[in-house]
């Protein structure tokens, strides 16, 4: 596309996204996007939903904007509760609830926030660039990824995020191994098969990521704060909220890797925020730590910067296939197809041409909303912060309160509520040992859809295996994750003939 | 979980009763109170409190979206809340059962696919709940055909060309669907057999994955709802070889049915539908019925359900209720003959 008829198109998008009503919509989707995410469990999907009499209402351009904006704003909300009380509304939180509560517990909550909400703008900006720009272009990659390279890519994702860490390979593998077990608790989609059950009909549909995720991050946190009596370290003083200098030389960096990681995941369909964060945490492990920086995990701004602008950039992208080829790539982006649907709009490639005031308004719409959002979230940063003030015993009841809340609202299920319990205490037990219990959530999450990407690879070849390496991508990419286990594998025995380093 | 807020006022009628009833005060003499009053009066009573649908799907999905369209106009209608409670657990089997076991009084329903009245009976050997005995069915809420689409690249251009090369090479065509047991998979397996040719079943979840690998040239063809497809077609990426309605769709005119085809008997629809459990009462039914009916045909209805590509199918209760049976025997062949499991 030319350069000229591309900065048409956006001036066209930023006057139909500058409208009175549609700032409107974009400001009330953005807020209640941020409040919905920072309640953990009630998803961007189900707020979505809710709204559907009001998108019956409301005409095409402004539903569609508002309906976008609750979408990344939770995604912002939802990294304000992983920093704060190490609840990740969602899966994309978990990599910024490892370093983001880290620092919030040395009272350096603020710094996270702000981080969090800067790198996810600048991430948001060049996401919704590369969207306007590239859209095309990219929505043919978004269709060249069939079952063979949808099981590579992922492949290459799971091993390069758990072997790249340093530390324990054998415990984080181990771990990464449970989750990918515990994703095999499902139906199976080949066969229509119930798996690992136990006759429990609320098991047929698998274990879900977010009650995992908040067994084993939010409800462990409590028990294991209140089993240290942790109630002094949570008011550790206060820092500035704004980020010194040397913070800034730390994060700038990560977020650039962060954000070009997010752009490239961001096309896989379903899960590319969440593996883009994953993969951009993993990324600044082999970073190593500048002089008086603690190590990734421990607090570090960078693991909070890299895996927020991951996710965000992720985000946006993955409006392309939804957009340019009216293929959603997840729920979330279902839900707006839906919302076409109901408007009279075919959703499909042709919503480009046919109805260009939409698709640029709305491509404007989520850079407007993503100043919103900053505008909206570094205030409140303050306020945040403040709430850790609240004594523990009265902050630990509260949490564990809008968990059960959150894991109920999931499907309705007082099981999950149950599930999430279970979880907790499976996570407090882990994390004794000495675990560290993101690869968890990433087996749990990926190993479903490897197998299922394998299986129908192999049912369309008809056995042949040989089908996995006869493209170039796939090929490159399980090459790549071969390489990957060898080197790290050689330098790991080399430097455990030397004296351990770390 | 959300309150679709009523409108309008709540009729005087049972306005006054819900004064009444408050008067009363405790739930005892609620009951009591309704236990000596005329059947007739009851009924009229009814709604006299908020009405939950309990719907066997995901916010946001198909059968979702059509579903808070209506409860917000029953609600306004019936000038009573009518709350959405999704329960898509276990391919929506877990609303069902809820509601097959709640009591019969008109403010517990249910929102399913045909799926969860017509073919969960024959895949899943403990279901927990009987269709038939089980409920009382209202209506279906949408009706929509199939459409048989191939990659726009592909060398078939008409149905028989697409049978002619599944013949050919028994085995070597693939056809991708949206999960085991759903309304397109179940309708392909009818076509395997009513065209007697070996095609191998590709299955993906819910969503529009199983067409973007057709786009994309993973698998030979699928079936799909009309809205999910028609703009691939019109944009050329995909081509549309047969309609599985009686008559051609206003969406896609020049689209030939399977039946014109060379398979006249070949009819296949999906749909959704609203029931109560069975034993309750009647007046209640038609009263949904006739709300619901009003609804679908206002000039609103009729313009949603034609954006999403359907017919209303508002047949009457008992009509509804003849034609579950009558599906669950052809539908319950095919699932037989092919095997389908889907626990």
């Amino acid at each position: 596309m030319e350069v000229g008829t591309a900065l048409a198109h956006l001036a066209l998008g930023l006057q139909v996204a500058l409208s009175w009503q549609n700032l409107a919509a974009a400001l009330a989707g953005a807020t209640l996007g941020t409040l919905i995410g920072v309640l953990p469990g009630l998803g961007p999907v189900a707020t979505m939903a809710m709204l559907l009499p009001t998108v019956y209402a409301m005409d095409a351009i402004p539903a569609l904007i508002m309906l976008a904006g609750i979408f990344y704003g939770a995604q912002y909300g939802g990294s304000t509760t992983a920093i704060l009380i190490n609840v990740p509304g969602e899966a994309s939180a978990v990599m910024t609830a490892q370093d983001g509560h880290a620092l919030a517990r040395q009272g350096r909550a603020g710094t996270a926030l702000t981080v969090a909400a800067l790198g996810s703008f600048f991430a948001g900006t060049v996401g919704t660039l590369v969207v306007g720009l590239l859209a095309t272009p990219l929505a043919q990659v978004a269709l060249a990824f069939g079952p063979r390279e949808n099981f590579a890519l992922l492949v290459f994702g799971l091993v390069s995020s758990v072997i790249l860490v340093r530390g324990a390979l054998v415990k984080g593998l181990a771990v990464m191994v449970l989750g990918v077990l515990l994703g095999q608790v499902n139906t199976d989609r080949i066969s229509g098969v119930a798996r690992y059950s136990l006759g429990l009909v609320e098991l047929t549909d698998g274990i879900g990521v977010v009650v995992v995720a908040m067994g084993v991050f939010g409800i462990a946190e409590v028990i294991f704060s209140l089993h240290e009596r942790r109630s002094d370290a949570q008011a550790a003083p206060i820092h500035g909220l704004w980020p010194t200098r040397d913070d800034w030389a730390a994060a700038w960096p990560a977020v650039l890797r962060g954000t070009t990681l997010g752009l490239l995941l961001g096309l896989k369909p379903g899960s590319g925020p969440m593996l883009a964060s994953f993969m951009a945490h993993a990324l600044e492990k082999r970073y190593p730590p500048r002089p008086g920086e603690p190590a990734l995990g421990d607090g570090n701004l960078r693991g909070v910067a890299a895996p927020e602008s991951a996710n965000n950039a992720a985000a946006q992208v993955s409006f392309i296939p939804m957009l340019t080829l009216g293929l959603p790539p997840g729920p979330v982006m279902a839900m707006m197809v839906a919302a076409m649907t109901i408007k009279g709009i075919a959703p499909g490639p042709q919503v480009m041409t046919a109805n260009p005031d939409l698709f640029w308004g709305l491509i404007a719409s989520m850079w407007v909303g993503n100043l919103m959002l900053l505008v909206l979230n570094l205030p409140l940063v303050g306020l945040w912060v403040r709430l850790l003030r609240v004594p523990y015993r009265l902050l630990a009841p509260a949490i564990l309160a809008f968990c059960c809340i959150g894991l109920y609202t999931l499907n309705n299920m007082g099981f999950e509520v149950v599930l999430g319990a279970l979880f907790g205490a499976f996570g407090v037990v882990l994390r004794r040992l000495g675990n560290d219990l993101a690869p968890l959530i990433l087996g749990l999450v990926l190993g479903p859809a490897i197998e299922e990407n394998l299986r129908r690879s192999l049912l369309l070849a008809h056995g042949d295996w040989a089908t996995l390496w006869s493209r170039p991508l796939p090929a490159l990419l399980l090459a790549a994750t071969v390489l990957l286990v060898v080197g790290v594998a050689c330098s790991r025995a080399r430097s455990a003939r030397a004296p351990a380093v770390g | 979980m959300n309150h679709t807020a009523p409108r309008a006022p709540a009729s005087s009628a049972s306005f006054q009763r819900r004064r009444l009833l408050c008067g009363l005060g405790t739930g005892t003499a609620l009951v009591a109170f309704g236990a000596v009053t005329p059947a007739r009066a009851q009924e009229a009573a009814w709604p006299s409190r908020p009405i939950t649908v309990v719907v066997a799907d995901g916010p946001g999905g198909v059968l979702d979206v059509r579903t808070r369209w209506l409860t917000e106009r029953l609600a306004r209608e019936l000038g009573q809340p009518v709350i959405v409670d999704n329960r898509p657990a276990a391919g929506g089997r877990m609303a069902l059962q809820a509601v097959a076991r709640s009591t019969p009084d008109g403010y517990t329903l249910v929102a399913t696919n045909m799926a969860g009245l017509v073919f969960s009976p024959f895949m899943i050997d403990k279901l927990g709940y009987d269709p038939i005995k089980d409920f009382t069915p209202i209506t279906r809420h949408g009706v929509g055909s199939f459409v048989l689409v191939v990659d726009a690249n592909s060398s078939y251009r008409s149905l028989a060309e697409l049978v002619a090369a599944a013949k050919a090479r028994p085995g070597a065509l693939s056809f991708s669907t949206p999960g085991i047991g759903t309304p397109p998979h179940v309708a392909l397996e009818f076509f395997k057999r009513a065209a007697a040719i070996d095609v191998l079943a590709v299955h993906y979840r819910s969503g529009p994955q199983f067409i973007t690998d057709l786009i994309g040239g993973q698998v030979s063809f699928s079936l799909s709802g009309v809205a999910g497809v028609v703009g691939h077609v019109r944009a050329g990426r995909l081509r549309a070889l047969a309609f599985t309605g009686r008559e051609r769709s206003a969406q896609l005119p020049d689209v030939p049915t399977v039946a014109e085809s060379g398979y006249p008997q070949y009819v296949a629809q999906g749909w959704t539908a609203i029931a109560a459990p069975a034993g309750t009462p009647r007046a209640v039914i038609d009263r949904i019925y006739t709300t619901a009916l009003k609804a679908m045909s206002s000039a609103e209805g009729r313009k949603l359900l034609a954006d999403m590509s359907l017919d209303p199918g508002m047949e009457p209760p008992d009509t509804f209720a003849a034609l579950i049976r009558s599906e669950a025997a052809q539908w319950g062949a095919v699932i037989k003959a092919a095997n389908i499991k889907a626990e």
